[in-house]
C-alpha cells in the first residue's frame, strides 16, 4: 500500500518500513536544452555529469528536479513545471510526458499486481472558472500511469488526506488547510466525514510570479530566495526579492482568509460544531516564518465564522498529506 | 314500524361515520407527526457525506445504474519510451518513526 502526493511542486510517495513511514520526495520539475551540434551535445552531456537528467529521442537534454531549477537560475531562465495549479499543465507541451516518467520512477512497479495506491487530486476552485483547470482528466491521466506500474489507483481530496493526517485527536474533526505551490486547498470534517470541499488557486506560485514581476527577476530566482532566505512575513527586508515575497504573502494571507470566510459563511453543508474547532494547515507555502500567527490573526479580522480552538502547524507540513494518502489506502 | 327501523337506521349510519371519522383523522395525524419528525432530523447537523473518499466508493456502485455517456476528456497513450535515464537514483528519501496504526484503527471505526 502506498501514498501518493501528486502537488504542483514536490511529488512524495509514502510506504511503510517496518511499521514506520518512508517518504520519497522529488520536485515536480523540468528544464530543456536542446543542444544545435554534435559538439554542443557532448560538451552539454559532459556538464550534465551528476545531475538528474533524460535524454529524449530528438537529442535534447531534459533535467529533472531540483538540477532542473537550479540548472534555470544558472542560465537566468525560469524551469518548467509538469503541473499548473495542482493539475497536469496544459500550457507545457511535454507536461504530460514528463510528469509520467517522473511519477513511474518515483512509485516504481508495484509490489504485487493490483496493489493499492491512493493519490491526492485537488477541489474544483472557487475562485476561477478556467477551462484548462480539469481535474477529472487530471485524475485520469495519473491513474491511467500508476495503472500502468501495476497499481490499483485511487484518488482523493488533498485536503481531505490532510485531515486523515492530522486530526486523530480531534476524532476527525476540523478544518484541514493544505497550502500548496499551485492551490489552497481546504476540508471542513465532522467525525471523519468531509462536509465541504473547494480551493482557492493563489498559493506559493502565485507569490512567486507577483514578486518577479515586482523585481524583474525570473520565477526560479524569486523561488530559489524564498525558500533559501531568512525572512519573517509582516517585517522589512534588506533583500528587495524577500522584501517583495514578504509583501505577497501578506496580500495571500488575507486573500486566502477572506475567501475562507467567504465559502464557509451560510454554508448549507457546514456542521453546527458544539465545540470549537482545531484548524491545522500544512504545504510547503505555508512553512514561512509568521504564517501561522498571521493566518490566525486574519482568520478573525475577516470574520471567519466557526469557533476556533486553535491553528497549528502541521508535524510535517511537506509530508502530511502524502501520510493521510498513505492512511487512506490502509482504511479502503 | 318502518320509522323505528329507520331511526335505528340513522343511529348505525352515525356510529359508522364516527368510527371512519376517527380513523382517518388518527391517519391524518400520523402522516402530520412522521412528516414533521422527519423535518425535525433534518434540521439538525447537515452532512454532505456523498463528498467523502470512502462513501465514494460506495456510492460508486449504486450510480452505475444510472445511465449516461462518458464525455470526459480520453487519455491518449502516454509514451515515455524515448527518454532514456542518465542517473543513477531519483528523489529523496526520508525515513520517519511515525506509526499510522491507531489513526488507521480509529478511521475504520468511524466508517463502520
Amino acid at each position: 500500500m502506498a501514498g501518493l502526493d501528486v502537488g504542483t511542486s514536490f511529488i512524495v510517495l509514502s510506504t511503510e518500513n517496518d511499521g514506520n513511514i518512508q517518504y520519497k520526495d522529488f520536485r515536480d520539475a523540468f528544464y530543456i536544452i536542446k543542444p544545435t551540434t554534435p559538439v554542443a551535445t557532448k560538451m552539454i552531456e559532459k556538464g550534465l555529469s551528476g545531475k538528474v537528467f533524460i535524454k529524449d529521442n530528438d537529442g535534447s537534454f531534459i533535467i529533472l528536479g531540483k538540477d532542473a531549477i537550479e540548472k534555470a537560475v544558472e542560465r537566468n531562465d525560469a524551469a518548467k513545471r509538469p503541473m499548473y495549479r495542482g493539475v497536469v499543465s496544459a500550457k507545457e507541451k511535454d507536461a504530460k510526458r514528463i510528469l509520467a516518467f517522473i511519477l513511474k520512477e518515483v512509485v516504481g512497479t508495484a509490489s504485487e499486481p493490483g496493489e493499492k495506491l491512493v493519490f491526492c487530486v485537488p477541489a474544483q476552485p472557487v475562485d476561477q472558472e478556467d477551462e484548462d483547470f480539469d481535474v477529472g482528466y487530471h485524475e485520469d491521466v495519473v491513474k491511467t500511469v500508476l495503472g500502468e506500474c501495476g497499481y490499483d489507483p485511487r484518488a482523493i481530496n488533498e485536503a481531505e488526506a490532510l485531515c486523515y493526517a492530522e486530526l486523530e485527536n480531534d476524532d476527525y474533526t476540523g478544518v484541514a488547510i493544505s497550502c500548496g505551490a499551485g492551490m489552497t486547498n481546504v476540508c471542513v470534517m465532522l467525525n471523519g466525514e468531509p462536509t465541504v470541499v473547494f480551493s482557492t488557486t493563489k498559493s506559493g506560485d502565485w507569490i512567486d510570479r507577483m514578486s518577479a514581476v515586482a523585481t524583474g527577476e525570473p520565477d526560479s530566482v524569486v523561488q530559489a530566495e524564498k525558500e533559501g532566505g531568512d525572512f519573517k512575513i509582516g517585517e522589512p527586508n534588506d533583500n528587495p526579492v524577500l522584501s517583495a515575497v514578504s509583501a505577497y504573502y501578506e496580500r495571500l494571507i488575507d486573500y486566502t482568509t477572506k475567501q475562507l470566510a467567504f465559502a464557509l459563511t451560510n454554508h448549507k453543508s457546514l456542521p453546527k460544531f458544539k465545540n470549537p474547532i482545531k484548524i491545522v494547515v500544512a504545504g510547503g507555502t505555508s512553512q514561512a516564518k509568521g504564517y501561522i500567527e498571521l493566518f490566525t490573526q486574519k482568520l478573525t479580522e475577516n470574520n471567519f465564522p466557526l469557533l476556533v480552538k486553535e491553528v497549528v502547524h502541521a508535524n510535517d507540513p511537506l509530508h502530511a498529506v502524502s501520510k493521510g494518502c498513505l492512511i487512506a489506502s490502509k482504511v479502503l | 314500524m318502518v320509522l323505528k327501523n329507520i331511526d335505528h337506521g340513522y343511529k348505525m349510519l352515525n356510529n359508522d361515520n364516527i368510527i371512519i371519522t376517527i380513523l382517518v383523522l388518527i391517519n391524518i395525524n400520523s402522516v402530520i407527526i412522521g412528516y414533521l419528525l422527519a423535518r425535525m432530523r433534518n434540521s439538525g447537523v447537515s452532512s454532505n457525506s456523498s463528498q467523502s473518499f470512502f462513501s465514494k466508493l460506495k456510492d460508486d456502485k449504486i450510480v452505475n445504474s444510472t445511465i449516461a455517456i462518458d464525455d470526459k476528456k480520453f487519455v491518449t497513450d502516454i509514451k515515455t519510451d524515448g527518454l532514456v535515464k542518465k542517473y543513477d537514483s531519483l528523489g529523496d528519501v526520508k525515513q520517519t518513526t511515525d506509526n499510522i496504526d491507531n489513526s488507521v484503527n480509529k478511521l475504520k471505526n468511524l466508517k463502520r
